[in-house]
């Protein structure tokens, strides 16, 4: 794990990747500070951080794509997994160094406030709490990330569906109140969940009979559901959809408040996300 | 060593690797030999742990590559197909992070590293970014990779490929060495190499093993007591005359380089010596008798037998005599 952790943060630091995330970073904490803190006489330094959430969408895919999509590209994974170290070793060194790099920057933009504390009173208890919400949050961005990297060996799908996934994770508060208003999508939604069900078991099996038998059955059964108490879907995508309220949890931390089911939550998401990541690498070996 | 009991592997339904056992024994440096997509990288690959048999098992000085894995793997050094080189770092760089991912010991890293670049002739090298290096470096540099912490086993899959002919006799030259101390499997399909350098050597086609001896013992084992006689006469007559002889197991017309004369390939039947045989045949057919030649044959043409004519000894002999028989008329007419 040290090793692998060492290389990664070598790489990050040797190419221009490295600097790069933590200019970038920097730059755009820099600007919204400027105009919501200086510019508008505010001390309220917690705000900026909430809208630096969105520059994930860039910043995300951009420290987590090539980590394992290069490795199966040039076909180095070979020498990792010969190696006499664990998979969760390999994931859990890489995930760490993109980790490293993150909170490096993170640190950086902390003379911010340090700025704002010297003109007048800042509420501290936020920004703390900002700060480690926004780290638990980032956290959790690049475990989705590490994780789409090693579904593909294309560093620009890598970064597309890592853009796609923390896309619909800032817009989840949006996409569950608009549908849980409403049964027809409500539907629609168990229908795709049962494709993806069908797709996921084709996946793993490559049996197209039982595959497309398990999907009608499964469309059976929702109109079954349906057919017979159809208020079971009032906001079934909605309570689904809210299963992954990272941005609200990161809310409660700006909020100032050190909710712990919160920390158990990202953290949980975290692992789940890196033990996915090992799956998928397991995985490889054995098909 | 190495023992690995009946391997087998699909890649869904198509089976790459049917049934393979086989042991290598401390020291011994094993060639596996194959066509291309014969399964041997498959397995080289499962037997280093990257990816996992469907059934069958690899035990790697008496360590289980899926049961123990980190026990197992610490005594492997491999080198696959394309090197895994990173090539964004420099040589020194590098072999540093494997040292690093092998678990070697701080103070013995710098010592260990220096004295396997100096044996593989990339020291001068060493600072330069991988990415900048030529085929045979990279390759090279694969090769240091599989050296350090100095595992027990190494296993090559096609070291010398994009080397140059120096650097190939180089390689060779140290695998040779490196087999003093070493257990060694290689794969190869320049025959000439697994014959100079392997101890065995095991012929895989079609993921099955169809042949297993020493280099020699194979090409023995397959040529029997073949000899190619030469004799002045008519082709026809003369391979009549040695069909019909009952000492005669074998015969085969081939072409010859001298005018008006025919080659002919003969094996004797049960222990007897063909020479005399063919002596005999000679003089009471009047032909003159020009040559008899030990034939010895290759790696490359035992390779080739065994690869493209699966059912070796029994069927060919007659095969080949009558498609002969049925084209020498026409050359005649010629």
């Amino acid at each position: 794990m040290k090793a692998i952790y060492k290389r990664e943060m070598k790489m990050y630091f040797n190419s221009m990747t490295g600097y790069v995330f933590i200019a970038f970073f920097v730059l755009i904490t820099a600007v919204y500070f400027s105009m919501m803190n200086i510019l508008s006489m505010s001390p309220q330094f917690e705000y900026v951080l909430s809208s630096v959430i969105m520059m994930f969408l860039i910043l995300g895919p951009m420290l987590t794509m090539r980590l394992l999509t290069e490795e199966t590209r040039y076909k180095t994974d070979q020498l990792l997994l010969t190696s006499p170290i664990s998979i969760s070793g390999i994931v859990v060194g890489k995930y760490l160094a993109a980790v490293s790099v993150f909170l490096i920057a993170l640190l950086i933009t902390a003379i911010f406030p340090a700025i704002l504390s010297i003109y007048g009173n800042i509420a501290t208890v936020q920004i703390i709490g900002s700060y480690f919400g926004f780290l638990l949050l980032g956290g959790v961005f690049i475990a989705i990330g590490l994780w789409i990297s090693s579904l593909t060996d294309n560093q620009i799908v890598a970064a597309v569906g890592t853009f796609v996934a923390i896309f619909l994770l800032i817009m989840e508060e949006n996409i569950a109140s608009w549908a849980s208003g409403s049964v027809a999508f409500s539907l629609l939604f168990s229908v795709i969940l049962a494709v993806l069900i069908a797709f996921y078991f084709y996946n793993n099996t490559k049996d197209k009979k039982y595959s497309v038998g398990l999907f009608g059955v499964l469309v059976i059964l929702i109109a079954a559901v349906y057919a017979v108490k159809p208020t079971l879907f009032d906001g079934i995508a909605g309570k689904f959809a809210s299963m992954f309220s990272v941005l609200t949890r990161y809310n409660y931390f700006a909020m100032g408040i050190f909710d712990m089911s919160s920390v158990v939550y990202m953290i949980s998401f975290i692992t789940v996300f890196l033990y996915f990541t090992v799956r998928v690498i397991e995985k490889k070996r054995w098909s | 060593m190495i023992e690995v009991n009946n391997l087998v592997k699909n890649y869904g339904k198509y089976q790459a690797v049917k049934d393979i056992s086989f042991r290598v024994e401390q020291g011994e440096v094993l060639g596996l030999l194959g066509p291309n997509g014969a399964g041997k990288s498959t397995t080289m690959n499962i037997i280093t742990g990257y990816i996992s048999a469907t059934r069958g098992e690899v035990k790697i000085g008496g360590y289980d590559i899926l049961k123990n894995p980190r026990e197992a793997k610490k005594r492997i050094g491999y080198l696959p197909e394309i090197p895994p080189v990173y090539v964004d770092m420099t040589v020194t760089e590098y072999l540093n992070f494997v040292a690093d991912l092998k678990g070697v010991k701080k103070a013995e890293v710098k010592t260990m590293l220096d004295d396997i670049m100096e044996k593989i002739k990339i020291t001068n090298v060493s600072g330069k970014l991988i990415k900048n290096l030529s085929k045979g470096y990279r390759q090279r540099v694969g090769l240091a990779q599989a050296m350090v912490g100095y595992p027990d086993v190494l296993i090559l899959d096609e070291p010398t490929v994009g080397l140059d002919p120096k650097q190939i006799i180089e390689i060779r030259d140290l695998i040779s060495e490196l087999g003093k101390t070493h257990t060694i499997i290689l794969s190869s399909h320049i025959l000439s190499e697994i014959s100079a350098v392997c101890n065995r050597v095991i012929i895989i086609h079609n993921g099955q093993i169809v042949a297993s001896d020493t280099p020699d013992g194979l090409s023995a084992k397959l040529s029997q007591n073949r000899y190619r006689v030469r004799l002045k006469g008519d082709e026809n007559a003369v391979l009549e005359a040695f069909d019909k002889n009952e000492n005669v197991a074998f015969a085969e017309l081939t072409q010859s380089d001298e005018e008006g004369t025919c080659d002919i390939f003969l094996e004797g039947a049960n222990g007897v010596d063909i020479r005399e045989t063919a002596f005999e045949v000679a003089v009471k057919h009047n032909f003159v008798l020009l040559l008899i030649n030990s034939e010895k044959m290759t790696l490359e043409d035992v390779f080739l037998q065994v690869t493209e004519n699966e059912p070796v000894e029994e069927k060919m002999p007659e095969a080949t005599a009558n498609k002969n028989k049925e084209e020498a008329p026409k050359e005649a007419e010629e």
